[in-house]
């Protein structure tokens, strides 16, 4: 080996060793601050997701900074919160990676971002470091399922979700189309979602007509559109991922294939949805756990704030989960009344508190339970509820609901 | 450089390595070592096939892949000790390049480009539809994980797969490997049967990315197993020879550590995925400037100073 070649590995190695361990000599004092990491996808695939959480994490932070901080008993006063938000690219290891970063940093929780990739790939990390994480996550259920008792998640969970969509077309007045085609990805919370349907669409009555797979990444889903509309199928449930509903949405005008109904989980909810498609996007239905068009306390201060900080002309759909995960963990925080990660956790697990999204619960898996849960529909930009579940319901005015409109002809729009 | 002195360094370096675990517990700088091992060992093991051999293969990933998958296998569902397991992840993938390397090695060039790009593929869509679940480990093992044994073990994998190339660069194989990168032709001319070099060298590689792909497995908390067949441990591992220096020793190593640590530090002070903007331009930068990779930096800049001391 030259040499040179030996100084280079040398400094390289001496090099990269001061840069990493040089934070870490820098002892902690008294807790100035109550430090919370935030690992969100900012880049990647589901950016459209992370940039809408970024912002709604951030508004309550200046919230809670401005009245000084969490009150937290031990100390007898209360305590800034310093947040620390750290890009996982949209990749699982990344992920995992960023999640012992800010283990490292001295997190008490961390604020997860939404996709499978974080979700499942994050979860066991923050288990193994003994951190809470609380997020809007995804919609999976076996996550849940697994002994995790660090997870909380208040987004809606697939076997809550998936069936709404048959209860929102019976409560519209008769006739209701009943032919179904299902379009399935090959993930976790859509082979989930899919089941879930299957049992529903068989418990209501409805014919699934169509039914086929597609991998993650698909670009071209003609065979899927053309076989569909051969089947007569007049409603279309499916689990894009974001770049893949605007494709699919642009592929069934060309195919002119207009089921009465599309009820897709994800790809809807993503901030460049309506922004890419314009008019392309009406009449797509989604299930959300929250709306701007909520009147429950809180929210119009969310909104006014997002929209000034975002510069954007309507609140995006995750919002309102992600601020709610950042409350419920400062209640916690405060409930627990130290720093140490097993009290907050155990905090988090007892609440039960109304939210802008509504009332929080988590059962011991982690999951939100009784959850009010809503269907929106695109309509123009915006997105309307078009049905409300009957947790949703019991809020009566303040969870306003419009009518569902069936999606007309192509060429009739 | 006497060879006293070399030694010295390397195991200067090696020392330092081993301590890491002792001078500090911070789980980021443990995942950060760990990673820049693993990619060490990832690279060289391609740096075999692509940087010795001339043999582009774009589907290392693969070999990556199968080598985590069967070492999970091994070691979590069929309770084999872990040895067995990372050893077993190396045999799946070298038996894996068995298997198809006469077929694979019928290709020349651009196909063969292709041809191995596209297993890759072929095997990230399979696994993603058969097991579309992400592997998370067993909760009671979670409880009871630490980073360190995984870093050590990466060390060590890294420290055998430096060695092997070590070894294949001053040995008749490397010879006649670097012959059939120069000029093919003129190397099956001269004598070398360059079908048998080149399985031999593609089983090598095989085998150390299927290892690397074993301690993967044992680090790895949760994977989804089709993602252990993305391109993207196929791309990082050629960005970073390339980065490096292709066909060298060290050349993996500071492109290992030029990747994973500068990406992950710019990632820690850049806002807003700035991080990926900066991070390309200065690969850019490398691959335009520097086409030999940083080594040629630091040969410049001793020819330099040599020049300047006469």
């Amino acid at each position: 080996m030259r040499k040179g070649n030996l100084f280079i590995i040398i400094g390289s190695c001496v090099l990269a060793l001061m840069l990493i361990l040089g934070p870490g000599i820098i002892a902690q004092a008294a807790p100035k601050t109550i430090k919370i990491s935030s690992v969100l996808s900012l880049t990647g695939k589901f950016a459209g997701m992370g940039t809408q959480i970024k912002p709604s994490y951030e508004i309550f932070l200046d919230k809670i900074n401005a009245e000084g901080g969490i009150f937290i008993k031990k100390y007898g006063k209360k305590i800034p919160i310093e947040l620390r938000v750290l890009d996982d690219e949209s990749d699982g290891l990344k992920t995992q990676a960023q999640l012992e970063v800010a283990n490292s940093w001295g997190a008490v929780a961390n604020l997860g971002g939404l996709g499978c990739a974080s979700f499942e790939m994050g979860t066991p990390i923050a288990m193994k470091n003994k951190m809470t994480w609380i997020g809007p996550g995804c919609g999976g259920w076996m996550p849940h399922q697994l002994g995790n008792k660090w997870l909380f998640s208040i987004f809606h969970k697939t076997p809550f979700f998936s069936p709404m969509v048959f209860e929102m077309i019976m409560e519209q007045p008769k006739p209701w189309p009943k032919k179904v085609a299902i379009f399935e990805i090959n993930q976790l919370d859509a082979l989930e979602t899919n089941l879930y349907w299957q049992q529903a669409a068989k418990t209501h009555g409805f014919d699934i007509v169509f039914h086929k797979k597609y991998a993650a990444g698909t670009k071209d889903f003609s065979a899927l559109i053309t076989g569909a509309k051969a089947a007569g199928a007049e409603i279309l449930l499916a689990y894009p991922l974001p770049p893949m509903g605007p494709t699919m949405v642009k592929q069934m005008k060309e195919l002119d294939f207009s089921p009465k109904l599309c009820f897709w989980v994800r790809a809807p909810e993503s901030a460049t949805f309506g922004p890419s498609l314009g008019e392309l996007s009406d009449y797509i239905t989604l299930p959300c756990t929250w709306s701007p068009e909520y009147k429950l306390p809180g929210n119009d201060y969310l909104i006014e704030q997002y929209k000034k900080k975002t510069g954007k002309k309507e609140a995006d759909l995750i919002v309102g989960a992600a601020y709610t995960a950042f409350e419920v963990l400062a209640t916690g925080i405060e409930k627990a009344g130290s720093l140490d990660r097993t009290a907050i956790r155990d905090a988090v697990r007892a609440t039960d508190m109304e939210t802008v999204c509504g009332r929080i619960r988590f059962s011991d898996q982690g999951w939100a339970v009784d959850r009010g849960l809503v269907v929106l529909q695109w309509m123009g930009g915006k997105q309307k509820i078009v049905y409300a579940n009957e947790h949703a319901k019991k809020y009566g005015a303040k969870i306003p609901v419009s009518p569902l409109k069936w999606q007309p002809k192509w060429s009739e729009r | 450089m006497n060879n006293w002195k070399q030694f010295s360094i390397n195991g200067g370096i090696l020392v330092l390595l081993i301590l890491v675990p002792l001078i500090t517990s911070r789980t980021d700088v443990l995942t950060w070592l760990y990673l820049t091992l693993v990619y060490i060992a990832l690279s060289q093991s391609w740096n075999i096939i692509g940087g010795y051999t001339g043999q582009i293969n774009l589907g290392h990933a693969a070999f990556f892949g199968i080598g985590a998958l069967a070492a999970r296998y091994i070691w979590l569902h069929f309770g084999l000790p872990l040895p067995l397991a990372v050893l077993g992840g190396g045999l799946a993938s070298m038996i894996f390049a068995l298997a198809i390397g006469v077929l694979v090695f019928r290709l020349k060039g651009i196909y063969f480009i292709i041809g191995t790009l596209v297993l890759a593929e072929i095997l990230r869509l399979i696994f993603y539809t058969i097991l579309p679940e992400a592997d998370v480990m067993p909760m009671k093992l979670l409880g009871a994980y630490s980073l360190v044994p995984r870093y050590y073990l990466s060390l060590l994998i890294a420290v055998i797969t430096v060695a092997v190339v070590y070894w294949i660069s001053r040995s008749r194989l490397g010879l006649g490997l670097m012959s059939i990168r120069d000029d093919e032709d003129a190397a099956e001319a001269s004598g070398v049967d360059t079908q048998r070099y080149k399985l031999l060298a593609f089983n090598i590689s095989t085998f150390l990315a299927g290892l690397t792909g074993g301690i993967y497995a044992y680090y790895s908390a949760a994977f989804r197993a089709g993602g252990l067949f993305e391109p993207v441990w196929t791309f990082d591992a050629v960005i970073i020879v390339f980065v490096g220096g292709v066909g060298t020793i060290a050349g993996p190593i500071i492109g290992s550590v030029f990747f994973v640590l500068l990406k992950q530090i710019l990632s820690l002070y850049l806002p807003g995925g700035l991080h990926v903007a900066v991070f390309g331009v200065l690969f850019i930068i490398v691959v335009l400037y520097l086409p030999g990779g940083l080594i040629e930096l630091m040969t410049k800049f001793r020819k330099r100073t040599s020049a300047g001391d006469q």
